[in-house]
């Protein structure tokens, strides 16, 4: 009852002024558009005083955090079973300077690597004999300088290799084949030897990641180009980083048994630089010198071409020059570039290239 | 009150037009050859940068569509250092590649997690400035980002 008078005396007092009301709520709405009119024109304003907004820059919520994976890098696992007992500090990435106080190498101006016999160049490999016989490639020499190929001789070829093969990919100018190179890549991460894990890598850097030997299940190629060791120069066991690419080669061969698989030398270090940027006391030109010993030594047991790269990006003194490389590990685009021109003028026949390993095992055949 | 009310919404609708419309005519879109040179000369990067073939840039990326026109820097170290500026038809190929170019630097994020190749860059990355401005995409990991700033503020 109360209400409904209440109503009733309301209704009686608004309705002789209904009109007034109606005008301030008039004056009202045109006062509250006016504002927002002038609000909306000033923001435009500052929008356009203040360029690109910031605004579209998104947070990157699948960034894993520190130590997300929860995992030892396999370096460090390494460290723990297969390094021999020498207290060497394991190496991760060669660039990744080393924590501990390892004693400075004294710098070896001018190490030459003497490790890769230079072909003679009386006798080139491979070349076709007169009488129409087929070529039979020497495993036991590096690849002889042949005439330069097309870009598109690349279309087939698959790359494995560390961050030196990924400059490769990015700055020589090579077009059309696979890479599968990665920061920190080693041979051991490819075939799981040497205590430590495979790696599983995208191909050509983008997406999807597998195993580089899983990749080569997928793919058939017609030569594959193979660089490891820089990263493991560290690991100070010779016999172990012989069996890793006797391994790999196997790998490579039963999945890819038509492609000739060449094995590129390492590349000298320049030491000035390389001890700036990564202190280490295995990253030496003699360690390298070393290494390429045994990868063609590999070569010529196992049937693979050695392609002795360095002899292309190093000085007179057999070292890399400071104009090659801006860290004293990797090159410059024009040393990239010098190393694709070298990989075009040394290729090595297919048919060759299975004559010698044909020869090679009749060859250990007889000698069995 | 019914009438004040719709006089508030169509103030509200003005305004909100007026506001799409300011965003739309403002001239926010980078310049890949200028922006990409402020930046190099900025002294925001601590590494070599060299630059990348123009057909490499959306492989390396991992761009879905190829850029008009594209700047990209990358570290001759091997470090993550890196510049791209990338101009694209419209504003939604843009948005696209942003996204795509997120997914790169997470990748890179993953990938120094995973190696600790090179861990004094893992903070350079973990602040990467990937940004679309009209057409164009913006990405940017370096040692000094205020120097960054500075240089994207010289552009305007």
């Amino acid at each position: 009852m109360r209400d409904e008078k209440h109503g009733k005396h309301i209704r009686q007092k608004k309705k002789p002024t209904r009109k007034a009301g109606r005008q301030r709520r008039m004056l009202l709405a045109s006062l509250v558009l006016c504002a927002g009119v002038l609000a909306c024109l000033s923001l435009g304003a500052l929008a356009l005083q203040f360029g690109p907004s910031p605004l579209s820059e998104l947070p990157l919520a699948t960034r894993p955090s520190l130590g997300e994976r929860g995992t030892l890098p396999p370096e460090a696992a390494v460290e723990s079973t297969s390094v021999p007992a020498s207290s060497a500090p394991v190496p991760s990435a060669a660039p990744t300077p080393s924590p501990t106080p390892a004693p400075t190498p004294s710098p070896t101006p001018a190490p030459t690597p003497s490790s890769a016999p230079s072909p003679s160049p009386e006798v080139p490999q491979s070349e076709a004999p007169a009488s129409g016989e087929a070529a039979v490639f020497d495993f036991s020499q590096p690849a002889p300088e042949t005439e330069a190929v097309e870009d598109s001789w690349f279309g087939d070829a698959v790359f494995l290799g560390d961050s030196r093969t990924d400059g490769l990919r990015l700055y020589s100018g090579i077009q059309g084949a696979d890479f599968l190179a990665y920061k920190s890549l080693m041979v051991f991460h490819v075939t799981g030897g040497g205590g430590v894990d495979q790696r599983a890598i995208p191909l050509n850097g983008v997406g999807e990641k597998k195993t580089v030997l899983s990749w080569l299940d997928g793919e058939q190629y017609s030569a594959v180009y193979i660089m490891f060791g820089i990263n493991e120069l560290g690991y100070n066991n010779d016999t172990a980083f012989s069996d890793a690419f006797r391994q790999l080669i196997a790998e490579v061969r039963s999945r890819q048994p038509d492609a000739v698989i060449y094995i590129q030398s390492l590349v000298p270090i320049e030491p000035e630089k390389a001890q700036e940027t990564n202190p280490a006391w295995w990253l030496n030109n003699d360690r390298v010198a070393n290494y390429n010993t045994i990868l063609q030594q590999v070569c010529a047991e196992e049937g693979a071409v050695y392609l002795n790269v360095q002899e292309a990006l190093v000085d007179e003194n057999g070292v890399l020059p400071k104009e090659g490389t801006t860290d004293g590990i990797h090159f410059t685009k024009s040393w990239y570039q010098k190393w694709y021109a070298y990989l075009k003028t040394h290729t090595v026949d297919p048919d060759a290239y299975a004559a010698g390993l044909a020869a090679l095992e009749e060859s250990k055949e007889a000698q069995a | 009150m019914k009438q004040a009310l719709t006089a508030l919404a169509l103030a509200l609708l003005l305004g909100l037009s007026a506001c799409s419309g300011g965003k739309s005519t403002a001239p926010t879109a980078y310049d890949p050859a200028a922006t990409s040179k402020a930046l190099l000369d900025s002294g925001a990067f601590a590494q070599e940068l060299e630059a990348l073939d123009a057909d490499m840039a959306a492989p390396y990326l991992g761009l879905s569509q190829e850029p008009e026109e594209a700047v990209v820097y990358t570290s001759l170290e091997g470090g993550y250092e890196e510049l791209a500026v990338l101009s694209f038809a419209d504003e939604a190929a843009a948005q696209t590649a942003l996204e795509e170019v997120q997914a790169h630097v997470a990748a890179q994020v993953e990938t120094e997690t995973e190696t600790q190749y090179k861990p004094e860059d893992l903070p350079k990355l973990q602040s990467a400035r990937t940004e679309q401005a009209g057409n164009t995409v913006l990405l940017v990991v370096a040692a000094d980002y205020d120097k960054v700033q500075e240089a994207l503020d010289g552009l305007n």
